[in-house]
């Protein structure tokens, strides 16, 4: 069963093409990266997979439903970080929490439970009173994914995740996409990391100018090169 | 380089009042036609506002000697209006901009950066002094004889005057940058100093009104104390009215010598005042059980938190809540005064309380918090836009907010006037209806604006609240609304009808256009609002 399916999307800004004719299919238990160089389509793809981005032609279905037909039953499912965290910066840590909560409906023991847990693991618990405007960027981060996961989503969309966090954070972060995966979740993430998405994902995309290079199992992907050097080659044709 | 960052500057500023990021590109004639007849009916406003006061008092003053006072008070009154316009947005483009750190980063001197940011400023009091100087000028030309070197004088004299409001709204917005920078409960703080502010400026306008007369009347008296208190303005007056080369050259100096100060002291200190950030004492987290809430309930509370949080945004917004709340309380003090106005003007009885019904209605019109609403989203709109709720409760949720805010003043200022007025029950009726009704046809009508005229692109709030085309169109729209309908009663159907009638009428107009506001938000609004920005 496919959790995220993309199917042709075509994406236009004025004349230029930034998505052309996309179609992925990521599995259920799949950590999916997405890989292209600056400008490939990566921000837009993800954007359009999370229904706020509308596109010109192909479809998307969230775990089999339409996000043209069902936007709002697809976002329910789907959590969603985005390349910079931009927050409500007038709101302490606490409360954007217990507002996702609350947008999600997340019952109260269970966004109680998660909250704490969560921000235990990032080490952020301390300043969950303070306003955000006074977060580093990567408590920032941390902020964004601790709101992705509070509604335990089945699917995770992840613009360049990694950036910005620490080493410790990092690793937790991973650990947390493996377990969603194993929980019957996917991921879906872009990454300028090769070295992250070799060791992490189970399958890969790379995209080169809006248009689909090569898609598979990383074994299918890399064969018995490094991810780096089959990238290089790709771009370098 | 220093052209390039002036003109950064410039186009900002422009672009602040007649750019709104969705149209950027395809900008139709049509609107921009639209725009032009605004802007054009706003200057026209404001100019003959200015006419009117020069035209009164510049034949009493100047007939009996005291021209010079006369382009003293001018003068005056420039300085006033400049520096109450310019002072927020000092302090926002000076001390607080998010810009700031990165030029500081750039191989760009700081007085560079200072003095780009000081031309702007200076540009818009210039805006701000024409609608003042200009008509006076006129008035004066109507009436006497000008010669080359008195326009001469006026001219050097209208390049230098705005120094001194800029001089004065540079210390004061850094003296606000220090103090907000040092205090825990900095929005309440700030709210509180401007209301303050604001209050002492409306008793000095009114003030000034009151004793237009005695003005005139003891000009002698006044004058003397202009040319002894007042230096500048009283050289300015003296040096047009009478070609005195000296005191040209005194007002210059007046003007000149204090900004160039306050200019050496912020270049010198410019990178040592943006780059400190004292900071604030750390409040530790404890866990404590969370409220739990429906998903509508918490869009709403975002919103009010929003606003409670920026005392720019209240300030701004809001101010109609402040005068309706002193409307009522006026009310409650002075109840005797509509019976004698009634006991001079008995034609007026049957008008003096639908009239009072009026006035709530354009108090209440005066706040515009829901119109910059969508803008202040900034870059965080993809947050609501990739959440599972509907465009329209989003939307809705900002209209909620407007009045959740005005309501509450508005049913004071309507029992106020049911408790002290002697009102039939149609007009107690009419009361309670009429002035809520406008309260949220400018609810949703600010979210409506907005979705169409929405400004994503601000470095600073205060651009989103106050230099946008959204709280422009709602500013005037819903005074419009209220003065309209008046001018149309007294000039086509006062026979006609009842003034309680028309109202009835209105108000069943007024709920059509709420219905369908709510009506396209809900619908048509919130396809637009999914993919906005
Ligand atoms: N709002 C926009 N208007 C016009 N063109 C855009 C817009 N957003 C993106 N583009 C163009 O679409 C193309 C794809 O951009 P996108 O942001 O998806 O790239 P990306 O793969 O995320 O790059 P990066 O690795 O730098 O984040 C680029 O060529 C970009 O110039
Ligand atoms: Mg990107």
């Amino acid at each position: 069963m496919r959790m995220l399916k993309i199917e042709h999307l075509t994406k236009k800004y004025g004349d230029k093409t930034a998505v052309d004719n996309l179609s992925l299919h990521i599995k259920k238990g799949m950590i999916y990266g997405f890989i292209g160089h600056n400008g490939a389509g990566k921000t837009t793809t993800i954007k359009s997979c999370c229904g706020i981005l509308k596109f010109d032609n192909g479809e998307i279905y969230i775990d089999g439903v339409s996000i043209k037909e069902d936007p709002l039953g697809c976002k329910r499912k789907l959590a969603y970080i985005p390349d910079n965290p931009y927050l409500y910066e007038f709101l302490s840590g606490i409360k954007y929490l217990n507002f996702v909560a609350d947008i999600f409906d997340v019952p109260k023991t269970e966004r109680e439970e998660r909250i704490k847990k969560y921000a235990d693991l990032f080490e952020l618990t301390d300043d969950l009173a303070q306003p955000i405007s006074s977060y580093s960027r990567g408590m920032k981060q941390k902020l964004a994914i601790i709101s992705a996961l509070i509604h335990d989503p089945k699917l995770v969309i992840m613009d360049e995740p990694f950036v910005g966090l620490d080493p410790k954070a990092t690793h937790y972060l991973k650990n947390i996409m493996r377990k969603i995966c194993d929980n019957g979740g996917a991921i879906f993430f872009s990454t300028h990391v090769l070295e992250v998405a070799e060791k992490l994902c189970d399958e890969v995309a790379i995209i080169r100018k809006g248009k689909l290079v090569i898609s598979g199992t990383m074994e299918e992907v890399k064969g018995n090169d490094s991810l780096e050097d089959v990238f290089l080659e790709l771009e370098g044709e | 380089m220093l052209k390039a960052l002036i003109i950064t500057r410039l186009k900002a500023l422009y672009g602040s009042f007649f750019h709104s990021s969705r149209f950027k590109k395809k900008r139709r004639g049509s609107f921009k036609i639209l725009v032009a007849i605004f802007a054009l009916y706003i200057i026209a406003t404001f100019f003959f506002m200015f006419f009117g006061f020069f035209h009164a008092i510049c034949q009493p003053m100047v007939s009996s000697g005291f021209a010079w006072l006369y382009f003293s008070i001018a003068s005056l009154t420039a300085i006033v209006l400049c520096f109450i316009g310019s002072v927020f947005l000092t302090k926002a483009q000076l001390f607080d901009a998010q810009d700031n750190e990165l030029l500081m980063s750039m191989p760009i001197p700081p007085g560079y950066i200072l003095l780009s940011r000081i031309a702007m400023l200076l540009v818009l009091n210039y805006i701000f002094q024409l609608f003042i100087l200009v008509p006076a000028g006129i008035v004066y030309y109507m009436n006497y004889t000008v010669t080359a070197v008195g326009i001469v004088f006026f001219i050097i004299e209208f390049l230098f005057l705005p120094l001194i409001p800029l001089t004065l709204s540079c210390i004061f917005g850094w003296l606000l940058a220090v103090i907000s920078e040092r205090v825990r409960n900095k929005s309440l703080i700030t709210t509180v100093m401007s209301l303050f502010f604001l209050a002492f400026y409306f008793y000095f306008i009114f003030q000034t009104n009151r004793y237009l007369q005695v003005l005139i009347e003891n000009i002698h008296l006044i004058g003397s104390k202009i040319g002894s208190f007042v230096f500048p303005v009283y050289h300015f007056g003296l040096s047009i009215a009478e070609e005195n080369i000296s005191s040209l050259v005194l007002f210059l100096l007046s003007a000149i010598v204090p900004f160039a100060i306050v200019y050496a002291v912020l270049a010198h200190n410019f990178i040592k005042i943006t780059t400190t950030k004292k900071g604030l004492t750390r409040i530790k987290y404890k866990e404590q059980p969370l409220k739990v809430g429906s998903a509508k309930s918490a869009l709403l509370k975002k919103e009010l938190n929003r606003f409670y949080t920026s005392p720019m945004y209240i300030l701004n917004a809001s101010l109609g809540v402040v005068f309706t709340l002193a409307f009522a309380v006026a009310l409650i003090i002075y109840r005797d005064l509509p019976n004698l106005i009634i006991k001079d003007y008995p034609q007026l009885s049957t008008y003096i309380n639908p009239l009072l019904i009026t006035m709530i209605c354009l108090l209440s019109s005066s706040n515009i918090i829901s119109a910059p609403s969508i803008s202040l989203e900034g870059k965080s709109i993809w947050i609501v836009q990739s959440f599972p709720v509907d465009g329209s409760d989003v939307l809705l949720a900002k209209a909620k907010m407007h009045m959740v805010i005005c309501l509450p003043p508005v049913f004071l200022a309507s029992l106020a006037c049911i408790f002290t007025m002697k009102f039939s029950l149609v007009q107690i009726f009419l009361t309670l209806l009429l002035p809520a009704l406008v309260t949220v046809f400018c609810a949703l009508f600010g979210v409506v604006i907005n979705l169409h005229f929405p400004k994503f692109d601000w470095l600073n709030e205060t651009v989103a609240v106050k230099q946008s085309m959204s709280t422009g169109i709602a500013m005037f729209a819903s005074m419009a609304v209220i003065l309209l309908p008046a001018i149309l009663y007294g000039l086509l159907f006062m026979q006609a009808m009842s003034v309680e009638l028309f109202m009835f009428i209105f108000a069943i107009i007024l709920s059509a256009v709420c219905l369908w506001m709510y009506r396209y938000l809900k619908t048509k609004g919130s396809a637009i609002f999914a993919y906005l920005g």
